[in-house]
């Protein structure tokens, strides 16, 4: 007999080692699969169908378990014996796994810790790299499939594998008319030609086919369709969004970047690097610049106040940081911000060390010359003319010097006074921004360079003369200046808002300088309105406000007089410090400037004339000892002098300011880039001290500004980095005395394209699938922007890595493999919905059907405007933002405030963040665009006028020829003349004129709606 | 080759073809509608998918069924509305110590305290303190629940927007009215299900324009419908000037037919059939629009009441008429815009408090007020949830550097009020400290705001959720309660 208590004590030992026993299999099987397929769905963000997977408690809580593993729901579901299967919409999962989630429920279901909070360990920097998107390619071979006879390319042999295992015969190949409908609009987003589609539907070549794929890659709108799809995920716009959303005039280089980028075919790799480094790598090449916009492109606020100058960064950190993770490596990587990633192993940390990499990388604007060496060329031909006419001047000068010079010297030197003016011989210049000062001949400063939103020069000099009583600044023009200046704002347009003199005796170097008094401002020209006027520069306090040139004066010389309120006069001569202060706008600065002093009382502006220090020296020995008490060197001045007021030398003075005046400019072209070290874009804010970004990046906790852990330093992913490699192996190291930047991103662009021991891997499935998912309308990753834990799985993992492999071992060009694709015999099955086949895989999964899908937005547009035949395919350049415009609708301006109506119909993205994959919505809307846009009416007019002057059955056939690439059906021909009829009848009776050529526009308007014409089948 | 004449299927009806896709074949090429980036959400996918605007079930039974929110935009100023502040009148012209200058917009152009210009008088059975100028809306006092502690997201005009509109206040989530509809779908199988007017006086769209409306990463069926304020209201209604109704009611039955037989070839593509159903409710959209948005044919007594000839207000009053129109026709939700981009052309009352509020008050009082009546008389305020409020409050102290004081905006507090649908009527929630500067008692966010809205509709905000790049989206975030307090 065996005692009750006894069987208790059984029972509890019985009970602890089943528990130990469903522990182990809780930990080797149940936990891993359900972190993997399951508890996406069941636990983590959302419970569907009242099963929670986090804890035994809530598990238990959903009565999916029952008595034993036969009676719990969750097991029948597993095996595909009930609905809904599970995992839902995915392959039935292997029997072992089945088996061992059924041995675990009859174990007791134990679990040895929550589930949600085990996957937070994994998220430990470096820990997991066993899911499946983060592994090494497996080096996988097409596999052998029982019919030898379909497989094209070694994608089908991967595709056919899979549907011989499910039993599924692929689809027969679809017809020519089909085929061509179909590679024009998938590669081109056009149709095809009338023409072109009746030579291949004739072509007997058995290569015909594979010849139109060549020829389709070839065409310049494969670039411009897929740009475009590049856009989307890199939420490309041309404004900055929020409340004022001003346009980024600039921005589109990196549209045209993209397009060129595809026709050319560049490999994907450097396509990558240009992108996040172009700056950096190909710092003299204007297409990599272009391609930095990439970074830049996310929206940013423009009225901020200070409080939110902080955040916005963060703000725009995560902007670029979210986006390279999702567009090239298929990672939410900024679900990391606020907390470690709750599914990826990405760090909060991760996170922030990514963000440093883009620390000091803002929005700016680079000007470029598209044509260097035209540029060169013309400039120095002008150069070679100008030495010419220089000499030409100087050959007068010396024949000047002869016996007329000396008679005007024997004379006393008449009508010369050199005491007017005399020009400051500047020994120092200091400028706040350290913008560029080059001295000129004429005793003038040119600035150039940096030049920063406000700024104060000082000058230095030393005088000699005495009974000074006022100084003179003249605002001179140059051929460097916007509208020749003579500010340097971009309307040539300067505002000195504030000018202050400074003296001391030459002899007391350690004296302290005395501050001279300004007054009775005037000038040859000033504005003036309530903060502008030549007085405000020395009256008030504010460098806000002063003089400034009334627009008539922009683009001429002119020059302000200020008084000293009492005469100057040191013996043995002094030094000057005088500082001019811009302060008002942004740029505001002076382009030219000259300052003089004189003695006389009421001097003339004299404006363009100077007189320097020698000349005075030279004037002062001839009058006391004649002509004979002159050196050499004075003698030269005097000539010059002398030279200026003769008619010749005026001449000759007067060619070479003309010739001046025409210096050959590049066409520069402005270029909106993303980079570091170059001059940051204008900004609202910029006046209350913006600083545009912060240094160094933070680790926050919550995602707080107002938490800041520690510094975060640059660093790359370690999820993605393969075990061995050293920290510094992706270092790039910038070529000697780089200043601009700190090759941060270089290094990261190196990291995402090494496929080796960096994220190249995942960088070639990422970018395979989406070319996968373009063409057949699903990737193979159904999920093309999260290849995380929350994303899908591959349909066929190991045809992604054979595709991601080959792509990196053919130099990673697209073009190779669209065409791998296309040609496929996948590729080319019909879209028929063969019954036996849709009862195993109804949802296409193993592709045994073409999928159809629906055009997107730009390609409904475009076919109807290349059916209509008014569709003006120039390529490139500045966008529009008007819906009428007649090209491509990839050349829609983005606004983000305001996005074209009919695009937003058709799912447009809102280009805020990068889309992978656009929804598809059918709503009336787009029916009442049809039927009432007068887009659409213009387009079904050009339509209508293809086929004006045939009898209604070949204008029926043409139209259907035209739309859908077939001719029309023998009831679609009678439906389509019958249609024509009682609608011509219909406009006669309305008295309306033309009522033929009305039927015939109602008529195509009709087919431009169906959906046949929208839909790639 | 292929051709229109052949097809391996056998025919189906239409009929047959949506019962069996509805039935059995189930998941069959979806389209994107719910794919987020191929992740299908909820059981109850092919209503969605075939109509993104088909009637769907609440989570549990709801006390409102639409929404009517007047909103009041550039940041309504709460102490001279609804939100009396005895205390301020006493310290009138005292600096308000500690105030931190950058807590508005304009920060030299802090004065100090200023008490405001209006009278407030006790309305209604509740007694409730109301400013002269709401003489029609103070009738209404004991309909509406009070909330006097709002918090703003930002002192400035568009993050605060987002933040009221859509829970955040970065650009790019969807606003309460496209999750709604989301939700909800809409009553109405000829009309949009969101619509909202922009002030009509050519003073622009509130900041952020259309981001305010937007559907965010919803699918785009869910984005507001704005109606332009001039000329056709909506895009696209009325066919070619040319076209008499029967030529566009042939050109629509050859475009179904030729679809209907496309389909029978394609029958696993179920959106071939939503479009065919979509050019039949564009069609019925095209008279129901226009009809809906018929204000004269109001009879002259609710022209009247609304106070639709009038010089002063005549233009909200059109709004209001629509807005009920549309509301009884089964638009789930509307929001009117009261007040245009910034500064005096909205509520923003930066200079002249006094002026700027008169002004705007003056052109909705009787109007909104007008609007609860109506909606009263039809009985259809017991199921219409109208919400009265904007992005943030107003500063106690005077923005000064003008002739006439204003107020700058305020972050810490704003008042709004709820009336209608499961709304308690009479009574304040939460208050504002004794200078009206900051919420000092029960301070409520944009996302209990938002669950309180939710909660009235039938819907729980931590259930109502959309699954985008990964993560699972709530208008509430990871927050919100729901306003107990101020329900029925």
């Amino acid at each position: 007999m065996v005692g009750a208590a006894a069987l208790a004590q059984q029972d509890r030992d019985d009970h602890a080692e089943r528990m130990a026993e469903g522990l182990e299999v809780f930990r080797a099987e149940v936990q891993p699969l359900f972190v993997s397929d399951c508890l996406q769905c069941h636990g983590d963000e959302q419970v569907m169908g009242g099963l929670d997977l986090t804890s035994r408690g809530s598990l238990m809580a959903s009565g999916k378990i029952g008595e034993s593993a036969e009676s719990s729901a969750l097991v029948a579901v597993l095996r595909h014996e009930r609905e809904p299967f599970m995992p839902f919409g995915q392959d039935k999962l292997p029997d072992a796994k089945v088996g061992a989630v059924a041995r675990w429920i009859d174990l007791g279901a134990p679990y040895d810790e929550p589930l949600v909070s085990s996957g937070k360990q994994v998220s430990e920097p470096g820990v997991d790299t066993r899911f499946w998107s983060f592994r090494p390619l497996a080096a996988t071979a097409p596999p052998p499939a029982a019919d030898s006879t379909w497989p094209r390319s070694p994608i089908d042999r991967f595709v056919l594998a899979r549907l011989e295992a499910a039993g599924i015969e692929p689809n027969p190949e679809a017809d020519r008319r089909t085929l061509i409908r179909r590679a024009s609009l998938d590669l081109l987003g056009l149709p095809p030609s009338l023409e072109r589609v009746e030579e291949f539907a004739k072509d007997p070549a058995p290569d015909a086919y594979e010849r139109l794929v060549d020829e389709l890659l070839e065409s310049p709108h494969y670039g411009e369709r897929w740009a475009r799809h590049w856009m989307d995920i890199a939420r490309f716009a041309e404004s900055y969004g929020f409340e004022e959303d001003y346009d980024r005039p600039f921005a589109y280089h990196y549209r045209d970047f993209l397009i060129k980028a595809f026709n050319r075919d560049m490999p994907y790799d450097r396509f990558v690097r240009m992108q996040i480094a172009g700056d950096e790598l190909e710092p003299e090449n204007a297409l990599a610049l272009m391609a930095t916009g990439f970074m830049g492109g996310g929206p940013f606020p423009t009225q901020i106040t200070d409080s939110e100058f902080e955040i916005s960064r963060y703000d725009e950190l995560d902007d670029m940081v979210g986006t390279l993770g999702t567009a090239m490596l298929g990672l939410t990587v900024g679900c990391a911000r606020c907390h470690d990633h709750k599914h990826d192993p990405i760090s909060a940390r991760d996170y922030y060390r990514m963000a440093a990499i883009f620390g000091r990388t803002t929005r700016t604007v680079i000007e470029y010359d598209p044509n260097p060496g035209k540029s060169r060329a013309e400039r120095a031909n002008w150069e070679v003319r100008l030495r010419e006419l220089r000499e030409t001047r100087e050959e007068i000068e010396r024949e000047l010097g002869g016996e007329e010079f000396e008679q005007w010297l024997r004379a006393g030197a008449p009508g010369f006074s050199a005491s007017e003016w005399q020009v400051l011989d500047v020994v120092d210049i200091n400028t706040a921004s350290q913008a560029k000062a080059d001295k000129l001949e004429d005793g003038s400063i040119l600035f150039s360079g940096d030049n920063v939103d406000f700024d104060t020069y000082t000058f230095v000099a030393d005088v000699s003369a005495k009974d000074l009583r006022a100084l003179r600044i003249e605002a001179l023009t140059h051929p460097s200046l916007p509208f020749n200046g003579p500010g340097r704002s971009h309307d040539g347009q300067f505002l000195l808002g504030r000018v202050s003199m400074e003296v001391r005796p030459l002899s007391e170097p350690d004296a302290e300088p005395v501050k001279v008094k300004l007054r009775n401002a005037r000038a040859t020209d000033h504005l003036e309105v309530g903060y502008a006027s030549a007085s405000l520069a020395i009256e008030d306090n504010s460098d806000r406000s002063g003089w400034a040139l009334t627009p008539a004066g922009i683009g001429s010389d002119h020059a302000a007089i200020f008084d000293f309120e009492e005469l100057m006069n040191f013996e043995g001569g002094f030094r000057l410090a005088i500082k001019l202060v811009f302060g008002y706008n942004s740029h505001f600065s002076l382009g030219r400037i000259r300052l003089a002093v004189t003695d006389s009382s009421e001097p003339g502006f004299a404006v363009g004339e100077g007189v320097s220090q020698g000349v005075v020296e030279a004037s002062a020995a001839l009058q006391t000892g004649g002509a004979g008490a002159l050196t050499d060197d004075q003698k030269a001045l005097l000539l010059r002098r002398f030279a200026r007021k003769h008619p010749r030398w005026m001449e000759a003075s007067a060619a070479i300011r003309d010739h001046e005046s025409r210096i050959p400019k590049p066409s520069f072209t402005k270029i909106q880039a993303t980079a570091e070290g170059f001059s940051k874009v204008r900004h609202n804010a910029n006046g209350r001290g913006y600083p545009h970004f912060y240094e160094p990046t933070f680790v926050l906790r919550r995602g707080d500004v107002n938490l800041k852990l520690e510094p975060a330093e640059p660093h790359v992913l370690p999820v993605l980095t393969r075990p061995g490699a050293e920290p510094g192996h992706w270092l790039e190291k910038p070529p000697p005395e780089w200043e601009r930047s700190g090759f941060h991103r270089a290094s990261l662009a190196k990291w995402l394209t090494d496929s080796e021991s960096g994220a190249g891997a995942l960088l070639a499935r990422v970018i395979v699938n989406r070319v996968w998912h373009h063409h057949f309308g699903t990737g193979i990753v159904a999920t093309p922007s999260n290849f995380g834990m929350m994303g899908a799985r591959p349909t066929h993992p190991e045809l992604l890595d054979w595709l991601a492999r080959d792509l990196i071992q053919n130099g990673w060009q697209l073009k190779r493999l669209h065409r791998m694709i296309m040609v496929s015999s996948a590729y080319r099955v019909d879209s028929s919905a063969e019954s036996s086949r849709a009862a195993i895989d109804s949802s296409n999964r193993l592709r045994w059907r073409w999928t159809p899908k629906r055009l997107e937005a730009e390609a409904i547009r475009d076919s109807m405007l290349a059916v209509s035949g008014t569709l003006d395919p120039t390529l490139y350049g500045p966008g529009v933002q008007n819906e009428s415009m007649s090209r491509r609708s990839v050349y829609f301006f983005v606004k983000r405030s305001e996005l074209i109506p009919s695009m937003m119909l058709f799912d447009w993205p809102e280009h805020l963040v990068g889309i992978g994959r656009r929804p598809s919505t059918t709503i009336a809307p787009q029916a009442l665009l049809f039927l009432n846009s007068p887009f659409t009416r213009r387009y079904a007019k050009g339509f209508s006028a293809r086929l004006a002057g045939l009898e209604p059955k070949a204008a029926v056939d043409k139209a259907y020829r035209t739309a859908f690439a077939r001719p029309a059906g023998p009831s679609e021909t009678a439906q389509g003349v019958a249609f024509l009829e009682r609608q011509e009848d219909l406009y006669r009776k309305d008295g309306r004129p033309d009522p033929d050529r009305l039927a015939l526009v109602d008529y195509c308007q009709s087919l431009m709606s169906l959906n046949e014409f929208l839909y790639i089948r | 080759m292929r051709n229109a004449e052949t097809t391996q299927l056998p025919a189906l009806s239409r009929r047959e073809l949506l019962e069996r896709c509805g039935m059995g074949i189930g998941m069959l090429g979806l389209a994107g509608i719910l794919a987020d980036e191929g992740r299908l959400q909820a059981a109850s996918v092919p209503d969605r998918a075939l109509n993104p605007m088909a009637p769907r079930p609440t989570h549990f039974a709801p006390k409102a069924k639409r929404v009517v929110w007047l909103f009041i935009n550039g940041g309504p100023s709460h102490v001279d509305t609804w939100d009396y502040k005895p205390e301020l009148t006493k310290r009138h012209g005292q600096e308000l110590e500690d105030f931190d200058k950058f807590t508005g917009f304009f920060f030299r152009e802090v004065g100090a305290l200023l008490k405001s210009p209006f009278k407030f008088t006790p309305r209604g059975q509740s007694g409730k303190l109301v400013s002269e100028i709401f003489p029609h809306l103070g009738e209404h006092v004991d309909r509406m629940a009070f909330i006097h502690s709002g918090l703003p997201g930002s002192n400035n005009h568009s993050p605060a927007l987002f933040m009221i509109n859509s829970g955040q206040t970065r650009m790019g989530f969807p606003s309460l009215g496209s999750w709604v509809t989301y939700g909800l779908g809409s009553e109405s199988s000829d009309l949009p299900g969101f619509v909202v007017m922009s002030d009509p006086k050519d003073r622009g769209l509130p900041k952020g324009s259309a981001t305010n409306w937007s559907a965010g990463f919803l699918p785009g069926a869910y984005q507001g419908t704005w109606l332009r304020p001039k000329g056709v209201p909506i895009q696209n209604l009325t066919p070619p000037s040319e076209m008499s109704e029967a030529h566009q009611r042939s050109q629509l039955d050859l475009i179904a037919s030729l679809n209907s037989r496309d389909l029978e070839r394609n029958p696993l593509e179920r959106e071939l059939a939503a479009r065919i159903e979509s050019f039949e409710l564009a069609y019925r959209m095209q008279l129901a629009a226009p009809e809906a948005l018929d204000i004269d044919s109001e009879p002259a007594h609710i022209q009247e009441l609304y106070g639709l000839h009038s010089e002063r207000c005549g233009h909200m009053a059109r709004q209001c008429i629509m807005a009920r129109r549309l509301l009884e026709r089964g638009v789930r939700f509307v929001q009117i815009y009261s007040g245009g981009t910034e500064n005096q052309r909205a509520w923003d009352g930066h200079i002249d408090i006094l002026g700027n509020h008169s002004q705007f008050a003056g052109e909705t009082d009787q109007p909104f007020a007008a609007l609860l009546t109506d909606l009263e008389q039809r009985g259809m305020l017991d199921d219409t949830l109208v919400i009265w409020g904007g992005e943030f409050g107003r500063n106690p102290v005077a923005q000064i550097g003008t002739s006439k004081p204003g107020r700058d905006h305020n972050p810490h507090c704003f008042t709004a009020w709820m009336a209608g649908g499961g709304i308690k009527g009479g009574v304040s929630y939460g208050e504002s400290d004794e200078l009206g500067f900051k919420a000092a008692v029960d301070p409520v966010s944009a996302h209990d705001f938002h669950a309180t809205i939710l909660h009235l509709l039938g819907l729980d905000h931590e259930r109502l959720t959309y699954t985008y790049n990964g993560r699972s989206y709530r208008l509430t975030d990871v927050a919100g309660e729901v306003l107990h307090k101020i329900l029925a």
